[in-house]
């Protein structure tokens, strides 16, 4: 297959694949993070002719980002004790209309509750849209239930942490009562408040 | 795409996580894609243009893997023969003997009327006795006569053979060639300029042999040497060279003479594993290295003479014949 079909089926699922990308790295360093989309993204196009069917395109795409994911992981481990050469990373900063705000600070805290396996399921099914029996094919299960309970303890785990770091946080600002001026902050601030009350 | 009933419901439950997940889904990053799209495609050139020279150079050696192949294996076979030492025989001239009687003197004026003998100059041996005269006790002598014929073909050599053959009285006539043994690879020559010659001076002459050594001297870069052919008191030869330091403007050189049983080398090596060297050696490890080098393990202490002078170390070695 010609690269130029590349780019045309790209183009319809860049956002979510960047999405999905940014935030499985989001603990990453900047530089770790942009390696894992320029790895995926040279793997992706150097292998582009081996895709006999464009409608698989988008979880063939996200099984080679979820799989580069993965080995960034590991080779982080390694790191620790060997000093590995990397390619150098090139790639254009990819960039949002997101504002990073405390909140978003906080939902990127509570997914280092999950593993690998369990942040990709979830965000798989929340960001990108994909079925659990196109999870299990990209994250190589043999069945689909073993993605389903997957799902349902990251979401658990995930739901967990947040309401601890939200008591934390709330624990914090009453302790300091200091007003920070950022006015979604200070509505976040009040619904704890309220919700906790309640 | 629809995700599963019973995922759903339980998605109710919590609303608070999906409060946060929407944050994340709300993210745009279209605005990024053509600088995105741009640099992939360059990197796709980029990869072709490898490709293409890869194929190419892929494509040359495989067509032509037996040729290389071949190619490397005639290249061994040839490093491997230039390494290998060569002999060569040279042949410098002829040596023409023969006898003839002092008393027939029709013999020896006609040997001397001879015009090849005039231009040769012509050794004469006459102590032997031949025979005695019953009537009048005269005694006579066998005159042994040798011509060195240098750059002489053998052609011509035979031509002066049947002359003298002719020559009524004149007897044992017989043609010798002189050879010299000439040993040197290909590499020991380019690299260290080492020159090796042996050269056998038993049938020449004391001015032949002084001659043809300054000759095979001056081939091998050496000026200017002392070199003497003298005889003792019983007419044994005795051939001294001393060369001094400036004297020498070639490579290194291996000089071997034989002389009837006595053997006279001179050697000079400025490589490092020979120089390595005799002035920081001691008498003993210098004459330990004289018999490995001369592959005779029964030469004497006494037979080697060590004399240093200044920067100079002069070996003599003067092996005894055990009678």
């Amino acid at each position: 297959m010609e690269s130029s079909g590349f780019f045309e089926v790209f183009n319809n699922c860049y956002n979510d694949a960047i999405r999905y990308c940014r935030t499985l790295t989001a603990r990453l360093s900047r530089d770790e993070a942009n390696d894992v989309i320029q790895q995926a993204l040279l793997q992706a196009i150097e292998n582009f002719s081996s895709l006999d069917d464009l409608t698989k395109f988008k979880p063939w795409l996200f099984k080679i980002i979820t799989n580069v994911f993965y080995n960034s992981v590991k080779r982080n481990f390694w790191k620790r004790f060997l000093p590995l050469d990397d390619n150098p990373v090139d790639i254009p900063e990819v960039y949002s209309n997101s504002v990073d705000t405390e909140k978003r600070n906080l939902l990127y805290e509570a997914l280092t509750v999950l593993n690998e396996k369990e942040k990709s399921a979830l965000l798989l099914f929340e960001i990108a849209g994909f079925s659990i029996e196109e999870i299990a094919g990209i994250q190589n299960e043999k069945s689909d239930s073993a993605v389903k309970s997957r799902l349902s303890r990251a979401r658990k785990k995930l739901r967990n942490k947040i309401e601890k770091l939200e008591k934390n946080k709330f624990e914090k600002n009453k302790s300091s009562k200091i007003l920070t001026g950022d006015l979604e902050n200070e509505t976040f601030k009040l619904i704890s408040e309220f919700e906790s009350r309640k | 795409m629809k995700h599963s009933n019973s995922y759903q419901n339980s998605n109710q439950e919590n609303e608070k996580v999906n409060g946060y997940l929407n944050l994340i889904k709300s993210d745009d990053y279209r605005e990024s894609y053509p600088a995105v799209a741009n640099y992939l495609q360059n990197k796709i050139l980029n990869t072709k243009t490898k490709e293409k020279r890869n194929t190419f150079m892929e494509k040359f050696i495989l067509s032509r893997k037996l040729k290389l192949a071949l190619v490397v294996i005639l290249l061994a076979v040839i490093g491997i023969a230039c390494s290998m030492p060569v002999v060569q025989y040279d042949t410098l001239g002829y040596v023409v003997k023969w006898s003839a009687k002092k008393s027939n003197t029709e013999a020896t004026d006609k040997i001397n009327k001879l015009s090849w003998i005039s231009k040769n100059q012509v050794s004469v041996l006459s102590d032997e006795i031949l025979a005695t005269n019953k009537d009048n006790n005269s005694r006579d002598e066998l005159l042994n006569y040798s011509v060195v014929l240098q750059n002489t073909k053998e052609d011509v050599a035979k031509s002066y053979k049947s002359d003298l053959e002719k020559i009524p009285g004149v007897k044992n006539v017989q043609i010798t060639p002189l050879t010299e043994k000439v040993k040197r690879s290909l590499f020991s020559t380019a690299l260290n300029k080492i020159f090796q010659v042996e050269i056998d001076v038993s049938n020449m002459s004391d001015q032949e042999v002084e001659k043809n050594l300054r000759e095979q001297f001056k081939t091998a870069g050496v000026q200017n040497i002392d070199l003497k052919v003298t005889r003792d008191e019983k007419g044994r030869r005795a051939i001294t060279m001393k060369l001094s330091k400036d004297s020498h403007e070639g490579g290194d050189y291996d000089i071997k003479v034989k002389d009837g049983d006595k053997m006279l080398r001179m050697k000079k090596s400025e490589r490092e594993e020979d120089a390595g060297n005799l002035m920081n050696k001691t008498d003993e490890e210098i004459r330990a290295q004289v018999r490995k080098d001369l592959d005779n393990p029964n030469i004497k202490d006494d037979e080697i003479e060590i004399t240093r002078d200044k920067g100079n170390v002069n070996v003599n070695v003067n092996v005894k014949k055990e009678k």
